[in-house]
């Protein structure tokens, strides 16, 4: 009975870890690409602004950030939301609780035994052999952990399936907020990697500018080291892009391990290998058990 | 009706259009040959810049809102987790009453053979 009811558990433990891995990386990947974007956006205003400021100065209204505390905010709370939610999970379909519900047989033992070796108990109650009092707490402590085993799968079962749905809008939101370049007749761009293309794009031309502008005031070596910026700008745009496509990649693979951990509930122990593997699983868990009330 | 709808223009066709336009500016750009030019290409591309950027913020804040629902999603999901795991302790305190139980008939008897012939 036990078996059965702890089918998923060895699965899930590793999935749930996956996930959580997953989930820090894509994460930090995606606070990054925002965080690069927004910086880099700030370069490009200051880039232009000295470009433009002979001909139209300063205006301290202009914007110099790319996103609102409130975009950046809401995102944050989410992926706290996120990291709270593989926390949990992990939390429920560890062993603590069982390991607590253990320690809590245990105790109820060891009172049966004091219990039973009360003068006054023995003398209104047949007294019971120690061995079939441990025997006893061992059916308790089955019969418990199928509890605990079934609840927690049921719920966990309930509430990963159901948070399908919702862990693949947020992982294609995310997707869609990086985007990507538009092409080479200006369509299809957007998000993040359209805007960090142009930003690039405009601060190339801010640098042409401004090498042009004072091509005869620049003594040779400034020169040189202006002029050799304009490749490293080109070759940071690209690279950036690639890794904010990376971002994407990794918010694709977060949304895989969800649904690997969705999948590790909707097996119901499909392989002799998988029976075998609860079997010792469990029956190691039992044993032991078993084993500590001998040793007391 | 067509009329209408063609009236509405998606924000992905808003920015293909102003994307189109900042490329036609961008192969000017790198065919002028004077400063002038130039600078006069890049003075509208730039502005064009600033539209597009309006436009990818926007595409951001539509996101942003679209998260906000999600956020709650997420919250009631972890509300539900932890009540499945305040469930799951109950079965652990029933052992550890029935613990309790024990121990207080133990020490109840030991207190009574003392009063009573048990």
């Amino acid at each position: 009975m036990v078996l059965f009811a702890g089918c998923a558990t060895p699965h899930a433990q590793k999935r749930i870890a996956a996930f959580s891995t997953a989930l820090s990386i894509a994460t930090s990947n995606t606070t990054d690409a925002f965080e690069t974007v927004d910086q880099k956006f700030y370069q490009t205003k200051i880039a232009l602004l000295v470009n433009n400021y002979d001909e139209k100065g300063f205006n301290p209204n202009t914007e110099m950030r790319f996103l609102t505390g409130q975009d950046l905010a809401v995102r944050e709370e989410l992926f706290k939301g996120l990291q709270l939610y593989a926390e949990k999970l992990a939390d429920i379909m560890s062993d603590a609780q069982l390991k607590e519900f253990d320690a809590e047989t245990k105790a109820f033992g060891a009172s049966l035994q004091k219990l039973n070796g009360n003068d006054a108990f023995k003398n209104i109650a047949d007294g019971s052999s120690s061995t079939n009092i441990d025997a006893f707490v061992t059916a308790v402590n089955a019969v418990g952990s199928f509890f605990i085993n079934y609840k927690r799968e049921k719920g966990v079962r309930e509430i990963i399936t159901e948070m399908k749905q919702p862990i693949e809008n947020i992982c294609n939101t995310l997707i869609s907020d990086i985007g990507q370049p538009m092409d080479n007749h200006g369509a299809g761009g957007l998000g993040l990697r359209n805007q960090s293309w142009l930003q690039y794009d405009v601060m190339l031309k801010a640098q042409i500018g401004f090498i042009d502008h004072n091509a005869g005031k620049l003594d040779p070596a400034t020169k040189a080291e202006a002029i050799a910026k304009l490749p490293s700008i080109v070759e940071e745009q690209q690279k950036v892009d690639l890794t904010l496509k990376a971002t994407q990649n990794t918010l694709k693979k977060l949304k895989k391990t969800h649904d690997e951990l969705v999948k590790a509930f909707d097996e119901t122990c499909p392989t002799l290998e998988n029976l075998i593997a609860e079997l010792i699983h469990e029956g190691k868990r039992v044993g032991d058990f078993y084993k500590s009330l001998e040793k007391k | 009706m067509a009329k209408e709808l063609k009236n509405e223009l998606t924000q992905q066709e808003v920015r293909d259009i102003f994307g189109a336009l900042y490329k036609d500016l961008d192969d000017a750009y790198w065919s002028a040959t004077t400063i002038v030019d130039k600078d006069r290409i890049s003075g509208i591309q730039g502005a064009v810049f600033d539209i597009l950027t309006e436009l990818n913020k926007a595409h951001i804040k539509s996101n942003t809102e679209k998260f906000k629902e999600l956020i709650s999603t997420v919250n009631n999901v972890n509300k539900r987790l932890d009540m499945l795991k305040k469930d799951i302790d109950k079965i652990i305190h029933k052992i550890d009453v029935a613990t309790r139980v024990a121990k207080t008939v133990d020490k109840v008897l030991t207190q009574a053979v003392k009063y009573f012939k048990i």
